[in-house]
């Protein structure tokens, strides 16, 4: 058997505060195969946008850096690789989308041209190629009258339009791998439809692999094969989605899920998760959820908690993981 | 238990002036808001209408959800009913008092009775401020009290938002989103508004601060009887929490419902869109619901087309949407419904 297409291995990451290097990631590993969509879920301050960024090789060198573990696409190992090979594999092999695709268009080149400039770095061969490679991707991406088009500059388009520009330019190489963080969180809904559609349409014809980091649990129901849940730096829970919505294995899922509003029936109070996520650098001992899980015990408060591998597949990072039987979303 | 904020009443000079007790709280009526656009490359000027004749009620202890995606007109309208932006017609009520013609002074009297909550707090929390100056702030403006009297109020409002009252003395850095949320509710419930309009409140916020700023929402409203115009995107927030819904396309309101009628039987073409473009967190039932995937984007707004609005993207077009701006109708199972196909 072959090893999947991304595997990130123990990754442990550290950000320079003023008190010194502060740990952000701890242990985090999971896999990528070919043409599959992983969710990376977790709150603000779960280290799920860290994570994509360390794998993309974006992390600012002088205030991050990584102090373990290994980040492997189709077999090549990425930590530790040097600046411009980095560059060379990102908009080829791996490529990205943000929520807000005006931070990565420049705003004073043509659409077209920034594609046909992504073409011809990675790929090479003449500029009318490229041009019409960029083309070919806008339609691809359903923009209309695309060879027009191509001629506008990103302010030119309505937000949603922009997010497809962003996805031909990460398509254009025919990347195997694409790390969407938040791509739909700025649109509108009926929009991210649209992109959640495209996304979908893209992978089953170039068989694209991608990460879809989200807060939105909506989303990766729609659109997700499998899950990563995360929490205050560290991966609690893996799973196939529908095992993860139907039977959580670690606590912290079980109060995500429910805690969502029923868009389908009005539920009675909402339910909170007690406390917030713990600062990096104040981490509390034992497991990191427990002062704010309902299924807390003493031992869960001293010792430190390990990924356990599940008999079903997934792992959970819960002490009780064996005893607790936790609550689905209906 | 005796509480700061109907405190206010008692020592302020002002009474509000109350109608008919059982008639609606707010009264919105042909609402039009227009913005003129600047001249821009080509030097053409012209309005842009952000709101059409927006008519709307809210009752007394009512949550009305005001629902529709950027650029629909709902945050426009609700900044027009405090006039935090000038309506260009139309009439608002508050309590009955006509609020579009008062003066600069009368305005000042009626905004107590009406205040604003925003997505982003720091928008009413002055970073240079220790909060018991921000959320007292109001207190200095129309009522005079000594200091001792200005402190317990601000410790009891902090204490009915769910903080401590020794956070006074804290700067806005010092809290988390979610408490600089309840920092603002509390500003806003100072002088015991009538209406509070909650324009993305809790949309900045992960869900399960989400949800606490939710339940404070309803505890305040049961406690005070509070009328709300939560303005907001997320439909299963909106589900939630409000008692009746408004659903707003370019500008105009396509239908409104009591909240049930509205998420189970949708009357307009666009909330059923609406309504099965939101992903459920549920995979299994997210793969056999029957999706309306609308095409394209909502129109320019200066430019709005023909008859009816939605016509351009609507899966049901007929021809005389195209030319024929449909009237307002009362809806299957309670409500009204603008379109054609209930005409």
């Amino acid at each position: 058997m072959t090893e999947p297409l991304l595997v990130v291995e123990g990754l442990e990451v550290e950000f320079a505060t003023d008190r010194g290097w502060v740990q952000v990631l701890d242990g985090v590993s999971f896999t990528v195969d070919r043409g599959e969509t992983v969710g990376l879920v977790g709150e603000s301050g779960s280290g799920k946008t860290v994570t994509s960024l360390t794998v993309l090789g974006l992390l600012p060198p002088e205030s991050a850096r990584i102090t373990a573990g290994s980040i492997r696409l189709d077999g090549r190992e990425l930590v530790g690789l040097p600046r411009r090979k980095m560059e060379a594999l990102r908009g080829d092999e791996l490529s990205m989308i943000f929520q807000e695709p005006m931070t990565s268009l420049d705003p004073a080149f043509r659409v077209g041209d920034q594609i046909a400039e992504v073409v011809r770095r990675h790929r090479g061969g003449s500029k009318r190629a490229a041009w019409a490679r960029a083309v070919e991707v806008l339609s691809t991406v359903g923009i209309p009258h695309a060879e027009r088009r191509a001629r506008s500059y990103p302010h030119e388009f309505s937000g949603g339009m922009r997010q497809r520009v962003m996805i031909a330019m990460a398509l254009s190489c025919e990347p195997k791998l694409v790390i969407a963080d938040e791509p739909t969180t700025a649109l509108d809904v009926t929009i991210q439809a649209q992109v959640l559609d495209l996304l979908r349409a893209m992978r089953d014809e170039f068989g694209t692999a991608v990460v879809f980091v989200t807060h939105d649990l909506g989303v990766v129901a729609d659109i997700c094969d499998r899950a990563v849940v995360m929490y205050a730096g560290q991966v609690v829970e893996r799973a196939g989605v529908d095992a993860l919505y139907e039977h959580p294995r670690h606590p912290y899922t079980e109060a995500l899920l429910s805690a969502m509003p029923q868009l389908t029936a009005r539920s009675g109070r909402l339910a909170t998760i007690p406390g917030s996520t713990p600062p990096a650098g104040a981490m509390p001992a034992g497991c990191r959820f427990h002062p704010r899980c309902g299924h807390v015990v003493d031992a869960c408060r001293d010792t430190a908690v390990a990924e356990h591998p599940l008999a079903e597949g997934g792992t959970s990072r819960c002490l009780r993981v064996s005893e607790l039987a936790l609550k689905g979303s209906a | 238990m005796t509480n700061a904020v109907n405190a206010s009443q008692s020592t302020s000079g002002s009474v509000s002036p109350r109608a008919d007790p059982a008639g609606p709280v707010a009264e919105v009526e042909d609402l039009t808001v227009d913005f003129r656009l600047r001249g821009g490359i080509l030097g053409r000027g012209g309005t842009l209408r952000a709101v059409r004749g927006v008519s709307l009620e809210i009752g007394e202890r009512e949550t009305l959800g005001l629902v529709g995606e950027s650029g629909s007109g709902k945050s426009t309208t609700g900044r027009a009913m405090l006039r935090l932006v000038e309506p260009t017609a139309g009439s608002v009520r508050l309590d009955g008092e006509e609020i579009t013609a008062l003066g600069r002074g009368d305005l000042r009297l009626a905004r107590r009775r009406m205040q604003m909550v925003f997505q982003d707090p720091y928008s009413s929390l002055d970073p240079a401020m220790v909060v018991g100056e921000s959320i007292g702030e109001p207190l200095d403006v129309h009522e005079s009290l000594s200091r001792s009297e200005r402190s317990t109020r601000v410790g009891d409002l902090l204490e009915h938002v769910g903080l401590s009252a020794t956070y006074a003395q804290r700067y806005p850095y010092e809290f988390s989103g979610g408490q600089r949320q309840r920092l603002a509710i509390a500003r806003a419930i100072a002088l015991n508004p009538r209406l509070l309009v909650c324009d993305e409140a809790v949309s900045a916020l992960d869900v399960s601060t989400q949800n606490q700023i939710l339940n404070l929402l309803e505890d305040l409203q049961a406690e005070f009887g509070l009328s709300y115009l939560f303005i907001a995107h997320d439909l299963a927030v909106v589900r939630h929490i409000a008692h009746r819904v408004a659903v707003m396309y370019l500008g105009e309101i396509v239908e409104t419902a009591p909240t049930d009628r509205l998420f189970d039987r949708p009357a307009h073409p666009y909330t059923e869109a609406l309504l099965s473009a939101v992903p459920v967190p549920n995979p299994r039932r997210q793969r056999e619901r029957e999706r309306i995937v609308l095409r394209g984007e909502v129109p320019d707004a200066a430019n709005p087309p023909s008859g009816c609005a939605f016509h351009t993207r609507c899966p049901h077009v007929m021809d005389v949407c195209k030319v024929e701006a449909p009237p307002v109708v009362t809806a299957p199972g309670g409500g009204t419904v603008r379109c054609h196909l209930h005409t």
